[in-house]
Formats: C-alpha cells, structure tokens, sequence
C-alpha cells in the first residue's frame, strides 16, 4: 500500500480508530492490532512475501534469546546465524542475480561460457530496510545493550510497525522498543504535529517529486536526444525529486507514528544546506549512515587506529552503503564517488567541522563563504546523484559525457532560457520552504490553516499518478 | 481527541468545499465549451459533444459519414443531402480508425455508412486512452468521474486549451462543425504549413500490403450490420505513382472477396490541381464540393446505389 494512494487514506482512519476508541483499554491488543495493521499493509502488495517478513522476524526473535547467553561462544554462534540469516535474505532477493551475472562475465573473460540460472521474483518491498531492524536488534543484545524481547508481539511490531515497514527510518530496538512496550496516551500537540507532516510529506511527494519525475525521466531515459543544458537541469531536478520523494515518504511515516502516540528517529535534517560532503552525510538518510557507522564503522576501528585504517574503513562504509541501494555498479560507483569527495575532508581532518547547528541558524541568510560551500557541495552531491538514477554504469558516463561534449560544441545554448524553466517553479518554494524551516521543523505550528487548506488542494489537483517511493526499490 | 478531531474536521470540510467549489466552477466552464470529455482526443471529444446536442440527427438520419479527417474535412454533407435528398450526418474524426467504430456498431444498423479514405487510414488510432465513460453518460456521473480522477481532470484542463486554440483561430485543426458535422476548410485565408503540405503519407505510415489485408479485416468486423460506401480519396499528383494506384486496386479486390456489403469507389486516380488542396491529402471547400460531386456521380451510376439510395 502506497502512502499517496486512496487505499491509504481509507487504511490510515479506520486503523487510528480502532486504536484510540475500541482497543484502548489494553496496551496488549492495541499492540495486536498494530501488527496486524502493518501485516495487512504489507499483505496488500503481496501476501506471498509477507511469510518471508514474518519468517525473518520469528528468526530473528528467536536467534536473540541465544544472542542473550551467559556463554560468549554459543552468544557469538546465533549471533552468527542471525547475520547468515538475514543476509542470506538479501543475498538470495537482492544480490543473487548481480553475483551469477558478474560470475558469468568473469568467467567468459576465461573464455568459459555458462548460462546461470537466474531467479525470476520481485523485489520483496523494504526487504533493505525489515533486515536491519533485525539485525540491530540482535547486536544490541550481543553488545549488552539490549535485553531480548519476551513478547514476540512487541518484537513484530518494532520489526513491522507500517509507517516504517517499506522504507524506514531504520529504528533501532533501543528507541522504538520501549515506545511499544510502554501504554501510550493520546497527545494533542503530537498527533497535531503528526497531521502537519503528513501533509507536508505527502505535498512534498505528490507535488513536488512526481510532478520533476517526467522531466528527470524524459532526460535520462533518453540522454542522447537532450542538450548539456537540459541534462544538467534534469540532474539538478532528479536531486530535488528524491529529496522531495524521501524526505517526503519519511515525513509521513513519521507524522503517521506520531498519531499512534510514537517518535520514529529523524532521516533528513535539511541535507541540501550542508557545507561539506561530511555535513551532508549526517543530514540525509541519518538512520542508515548511523546504522553502517554503528554496526561497521566503528567495530571495523573507525577512525581510531590511524589515518591509512580511517581511508579503508570510509571506503568500506561508502560502498557497502551504495551496495546496499541495489545490486548494480552504478550504486557502488555512487559510493565511491561519495567516499572520494570524503577523502579530502577526511585526510584534512575537517571531516567533523560543521557537527553543531545547521547554517546561519541565527541569520536570515548564509554569508557569502557559506553559499559557495553549500553550492559546492550540492554540486557534488548532483553530480554522484547521476550515477544513482543512471540506471546502468554505462548510461551515467554516457550521461555526463554527453554534457561535456555538447557543452564544448555548443556553449551558446546556456545564454537562453531554459526550455523546461516550470521545474524552477517547484525547485524554488521547495528550496525557500527548507530555508525557513531549517531552524525549527516546528515551525510548521504556526502556518495557518488557511495555507494547509490550500496545501491539500493543490495535493488533490496533483493526485492520482499512481506513482511509487524511489526507496521502495531498496 | 476532541480538539484534534475537529481541528481534522475542519481541515477536511474546509479542503473539501474548495475542491467541489472548482469542481463545480469547472463544470460550468464545461457548459461553456461545445465539448465533451471522453478520450485523449479533442477532435472525438467535440463530436462526441456535437452528437449529444444533434441525437435526433444521428437517429433520423439515413447517412452516416464516418472515419478519419479524409472523411470529416473532404465530404461536402450538405451537397450529398441535396442531390440525393438523404439526410445525412458526419461523425468522422481526426485520426478516427475503424477498429474504433467498434463500440458504436449499433449506430449504424440499416443506414447506410459512407466512408472516404487515404494512405494515412491504415495507420494506427490517434485514441490512445479512453478516459472511463462511454459517449452516452450523463454529465453528473461525468462530473464525478472528473471529481475523482484527478489525471483526467487534468488532461481536460489541457485539452480545453487545445480546443479553445483549435476554434478561435483558423489552422488546419479548427473545430467548427458545420450542421452535419462535417468541416469544410475555406478557400482563402488558409494558413497552409509547408510540413503538412509536403508529407507523403504513404512512406510516413510505411504502408504495405499486410497493412492493407489488416484494413479489410477491421472492416469486415465492424460494419457486418450495414450497406457501406467507401472511397479512396486522390492526394496531390506529387504523390501519385501507379504502383500505389494498384494496391489501391488490391484493396478494392480484397474488399469485394470479403465484404459484401461494400460498395468501393476508387478516386485515387481522380486529378485535382493543387489548388483544391490544404495539404498531402486534405481538400479546401472548393476541393471537397468538387470531390463530392465526383463522388455523387459514382455512386448513382452503380447499380448497388440504386437500391440503396
């Protein structure tokens, strides 16, 4: 079930209903009905795959009582298991085409010509994203952080709970648990809180990133037909389109939560005002990073045993991280090229330069040393993003080659105005919008219901392009 | 609760009455525009609406001029009403193919369908998306469909653009039906596009003979229940060759093995100076009168066309 669909809007009611009028004498059974919410919302895409969420979380609840043992070596034995566990999952969903592809070509560099079998099934919808919750689970419990779940209920529901079921924020047992084991009282302020982003997250989607995504598509998909100009627009829109359709996914998975009386972890901290690639990395997918820097980074030393181990492991974490995205070259060389503009920062040692407040947190507007940052950086950002949505290796070189070469051939084509100039009409309040909103996110608060209203009706004359989250594919 | 639930309540009334507000404001534009919102195109849109305003027509009616532009723009109505003394209605469209006739069967039982094609009729249907209603709904149920799809309401917006451009300024796409429905493109003042003047319709659908056999096929389902009349309509002599003038002729054999309730006129040969013409294949006024009384003569000299008329 898509968050911009009519399916939502009729699940969301009846479930919050249910919750707050008819199970509320029992924190027992309002747990009950939030795991069969999300089954029933998981189920909707596909009831097959909902017996590998469920096999995946029972394993995983199981594996975390062995995790928990006095003896270290049997702790360590399902620990061990629980990772084959999960990352077999992948490995089998996501990665097994990739791996029998890349053997195949390897092999016919040998001149051995074979014929892999292939598997034929879709991506499981938040495979990425239900697998790390189990995973964190299980080494919080080995790190001593974490006491294993008594009631698989409560466990299903950290696992499973809708709003962050298909893609995150990735929520760690340490902050959601507690939230599901404790009773939960209706707060007005929350739930206000909650309806105001998301509508802000769904105008973020269905305006903003759907109404990009035929400019961004028309480019890419037919990069050879298209000028530098265009191309270099298209990049700049596809940066605001995923921007828009993340945060925007992640904005109403987390107002969602707050109606159910839960605070999911935050994902996007205004990402596009970072003024370095490092800054930017803790302000976009903030529950991913945290998660490889947690349970990769630092247990592969981090940054503690010397510059030459601090390079390896960065490289490490930004691969893997672009590897995680999805099984394709493009994906890994995205991280690279991340890692790559993390290296100088890094060698430098101002990788952690801008960790406090967001820019001009006290000021109307960046000085002129902080614009260029911002503008450089998102300029890096834009560029590695084309590797992202190039959908192939091939095609993202083709992409930027084609705007160097038509840029030298025909450098007079920038001094006109551009011929999709509209998509300015979306880029710029969205831009405008995160501007004021950077300081406090509350600040929704005091935007009148007049402008809500407004809000809604320009979501409904946006609506019904049946249209899925980026995310969903990882 | 109470507080947050009227705050909702409040949100999704206010929400809610802005929307049917412009709903209700769009449907009085609608009122406002002769067109009916059915299909991607505008063409079809505004005969559909044209037959909705003229159903006493359609049922009272003998002749029913259908297909394509060559049917809609190069058939003079008026004059085959008065020579023949037949009522007669023109339910042609842009880029209208038989296939899409399909629907609209029972329309034509025990009338006589008169249809004028050319090279450009063997290609594909210019109706990509039909938006969920058929013709005959009522403006309510249509208004509701436009209130809940919203991608449809939006074509509409797009649309009524086009049509608004299409019936203000004379191009090659005005929408001014006459009384029968057909469009008779003026003499003078024309504003002849020098691409359309010079395409040659024949290469650009890549027409071939299993294209050819596919036409007679389409039209053998479609018209089982009617006596049909069709001719093949000359373009500008720039485009003519002999090779093409005999697979019209295959046509008309291919026609005559299959169909036997068609009678097949083949004007392809018919010579008719540039000056009749507005482009490849589409005539102006004097054009359409000339092609039609040719047309007119024809017919009256098959015996088939004695009985049926």
């Amino acid at each position: 079930m898509l968050f911009n669909s009519v399916e939502f809007l009729i699940f969301l009611p009846i479930v919050f209903f249910l919750y707050w009028f008819v199970f509320n004498r029992s924190l027992r059974i309002q747990n009950i009905l939030l795991l069969a919410a999300s089954y029933f919302f998981y189920g909707w895409w596909s009831y097959k795959f909902l017996s590998l969420l469920v096999l995946s979380t029972v394993l995983d609840y199981l594996y975390g009582f062995g995790v928990a043992s006095n003896n270290r070596s049997r702790s360590k034995l399902f620990l061990v298991l629980s990772i084959i566990n999960n990352l077999g999952i992948l490995a089998i969903f996501k990665y097994y085409n990739f791996f029998a592809e890349q053997f195949q070509i390897g092999l016919e560099k040998f001149g051995v010509y074979t014929n892999p079998i292939l598997l034929n099934v879709a991506l499981p919808i938040g495979i990425s994203f239900y697998t790390f919750h189990g995973m964190s689970y299980v080494f919080d419990i080995y790190r001593g952080l974490q006491k294993p779940v008594k009631s698989y209920n409560d466990y299903a529901v950290f696992v499973s709970f809708f709003p962050l079921l298909v893609a995150g924020p990735i929520e760690r047992a340490g902050h959601l648990l507690p939230q599901v084991q404790s009773e939960r009282k209706f707060n007005y302020l929350q739930a206000m809180e909650g309806g105001r982003l998301i509508l802000w997250g769904l105008f973020k989607k269905v305006v903003i990133a759907d109404s990009l995504s035929p400019f961004v598509d028309a480019n890419f998909n037919h990069y050879t037909e298209h000028s530098a100009y265009s191309l270099i627009l298209s990049a700049i829109a596809f940066s605001f389109q995923i921007y828009g359709d993340f945060s925007g996914y992640t904005d109403i998975a987390l107002g969602t939560a707050k109606l159910f009386g839960f605070e999911l972890l935050s994902n996007f901290k205004y990402p596009y005002f970072s003024r370095d690639v490092a800054e930017f990395w803790r302000r976009w997918h903030i529950s991913l990073s945290s998660w490889f820097r947690d349970y990769l980074y630092i247990p592969l030393g981090g940054s503690k045993h010397g510059k030459i181990k601090a390079i390896r492991n960065t490289f490490i974490i930004f691969l893997v991280s672009g590897f995680w995205h999805g099984a394709s070259w493009n994906f890994i060389a995205w991280g690279f090229i991340h890692a790559c503009g993390f290296l100088p920062l890094l060698l430098l040692s101002k990788n952690r330069k801008n960790t406090g407040d967001i820019v001009a947190v006290d000021k109307k507007l960046p000085n002129l040393k902080e614009l260029a940052n911002i503008i450089l950086t998102f300029s890096f950002v834009t560029v590695a993003w084309i590797f992202f949505r190039g959908g192939g290796l091939h095609t993202s070189v083709g992409y930027i080659q084609r705007i160097i070469f038509d840029s030298i051939k025909n450098p007079m084509q920038f001094l006109a105005v551009p011929e999709n100039w509209r998509i300015f009409l979306y880029i710029i309040p969205f831009v405008l919008a995160d501007w004021w909103l950077r300081r406090d996110n509350r600040n929704l608060r005091s935007v009148n219901m007049a402008v809500y209203v407004a809000m809604g009706f320009i979501i409904w004359y946006h609506f019904g392009k049946d249209t899925s989250f980026i995310y969903f594919q990882f | 609760m109470k507080l947050f639930l009227k705050r909702v309540f409040y949100f999704v009334f206010l929400s809610s009455a802005v929307i049917v507000i412009f709903l209700i404001f769009l449907n009085f534009q609608r009122y406002q525009r002769p067109i009916q919102f059915v299909t991607n195109s505008v063409s079809f849109d505004a005969k559909a609406r044209f037959l909705e305003r003229n159903k006493k027509l359609l049922n009272n009616t003998k002749v029913v001029v259908l297909g394509s532009s060559m049917s809609l723009n190069n058939i003079d109505c008026g004059l085959i009403e008065e020579s023949l003394g037949k009522s007669i209605i023109n339910i042609a469209s842009w880029g209208l193919r038989i296939p899409d006739y399909g629907p609209f069967r029972k329309l034509f039982i025990n009338k006589i369908v008169l249809i004028n094609i050319q090279f450009s009729d063997f290609g594909d249907s210019w109706i990509e998306k039909y938006y969920g209603y058929p013709i005959t709904e009522s403006e309510l149920l249509e208004t509701i469909n436009i209130g809940l799809n919203f991608a449809t309401f939006k074509s509409q917006l797009e649309e009524a653009k086009e049509y608004k451009n299409d019936t203000e300024h004379v191009t090659y796409k005005s929408l001014n039906f006459d009384r029968y429905g057909g469009l008779l493109f003026s003499n003078n003042g024309f504003k002849i596009e020098d691409g359309r003047w010079n395409t040659d319709v024949y290469v650009a659908e890549k027409v071939d003979l299993n294209k050819i056999k596919r036409f007679v096929s389409d039209v053998e389902n479609v018209f089982k229940d009617c006596s049909v009349i069709m001719s093949f309509s000359p373009s500008r002599e720039k485009f003519y060759s002999t090779k093409r003038y005999n697979e019209v002729e295959f046509l008309k054999r291919e026609l005559g093995r299959k169909c036997h309730n068609i009678m097949f006129i083949n004007n392809y040969n018919y010579k008719m100076p540039d000056s009749n013409f507005v482009d490849y294949c589409h005539f102006n006024q004097r054009g359409a009168k000339l092609y039609t009384s040719a047309l007119i003569d024809s017919i009256k000299k098959k015996a088939f066309n004695a009985s049926a008329f």
